[in-house]
């Protein structure tokens, strides 16, 4: 009885040989891939790791007075806005919150949100803009925090006090 | 039923389709590296509850980063005062027009400042941006509590 293995499907070195039409039936040389494999394995795993990808983020919208061209005048009719001014301590690492002259408390303990609430009640007097003045050395979040509490008071113009040179 | 037999000298992986993969993947992930990298720096921004989200940005908006250290960074590069004054002034100039007052530029940039960097780097930022043109700024905030920024 003849044997599958020997005359069935033909062997895998006969099957590439049998590729080359017309040439004598020499094997090839055989290729390692395995280091190869191994770099590339190695390489996708540092990227796979190394990468970071881009998130979506918030953003909060602010403007800066248009004071540049001949069109932005303002008017002398028009009401001062709410002064939030932020004070940073950095004996204390504290930021003191003041809402025009007075004083809300500490940013960090519910200073921001006092002053939310005053400038919620001025809002009422029909002002309806505000600015921020934070001193230059303060972290930025107080600046982030001050900027959101106003959003959420709803008012309607929100800058920034430029510092003095 | 007695199991078939194989003999083992006929079982041949066919490593191509792998392979294939495997180099599509490493591409993609140096091409999503290059990406990420280049615009947004490694930040921790504040919290914000009032944050809209960045959806849809402009593929062309100027994006600076701030670092802790007080570095502005733009594309991956730390840029001086008068770097970042040229860079702006170049963007403003090259910006659409305010319809109402031409003097402006229309387009807005965003600044990602990280949540412990002195309030003096946007500051610089804001008052360069100003000189130029540019009114409309975009503060990056992170929407959850902890969240990290470029992640």
């Amino acid at each position: 009885m003849e044997s599958r293995e020997t005359h069935g499907a033909p062997e895998p070195e006969e099957r590439r040989n049998r590729r080359k039409p017309g040439g004598p039936e020499v094997a090839g040389p055989d290729l390692n891939m395995t280091p190869m494999i191994d770099c590339v394995f190695q390489l996708l795993i540092f990227f796979m790791c190394a990468t970071k990808f881009k998130t979506l983020e918030g953003k909060l919208l602010a403007y800066l007075p248009k004071t540049m061209g001949p069109h932005n005048v303002p008017s002398p009719e028009e009401k001062l806005p709410i002064r939030v001014t932020l004070h940073w301590n950095p004996h204390t690492r504290q930021a003191k919150v003041y809402v025009g002259q007075q004083y809300m408390g500490i940013a960090d303990r519910g200073g921001i949100a006092a002053a939310e609430t005053r400038v919620r009640e001025i809002r009422t007097t029909g002002t309806e803009k505000a600015e921020i003045d934070a001193q230059p050395v303060l972290p930025f979040r107080y600046v982030s925090d001050t900027l959101n509490a106003l959003i959420r008071s709803r008012v309607k113009e929100i800058s920034f006090a430029a510092s003095p040179p | 039923m007695k199991p078939r037999k194989i003999d083992e000298g006929d079982l041949k992986m066919e490593m191509t389709p792998m392979i294939d993969c495997v180099f599509q993947l490493l591409i993609f992930f140096m091409i999503c590296t290059e990406i990420a990298q280049s615009e947004l720096e490694m930040l921790t921004l504040p919290h914000a509850s009032e944050s809209i989200p960045d959806e849809k940005p402009d593929k062309k908006r100027m994006v600076l980063n701030v670092t802790k250290d007080g570095k502005i960074k733009f594309r991956g590069k730390s840029k001086s005062k008068q770097q970042l004054h040229d860079l702006l002034a170049l963007e403003a100039r090259i910006a659409p027009k305010e319809k109402d007052n031409p003097a402006l530029s229309s387009k807005a940039i965003l600044i990602r400042s990280d949540s412990e960097a002195e309030y003096k780097h946007v500051q610089l930022i804001m008052q360069e941006c100003a000189t130029v043109g540019i009114w409309k700024l975009e503060l990056a905030a992170a929407s959850q509590k902890k969240a990290k920024g470029a992640d």
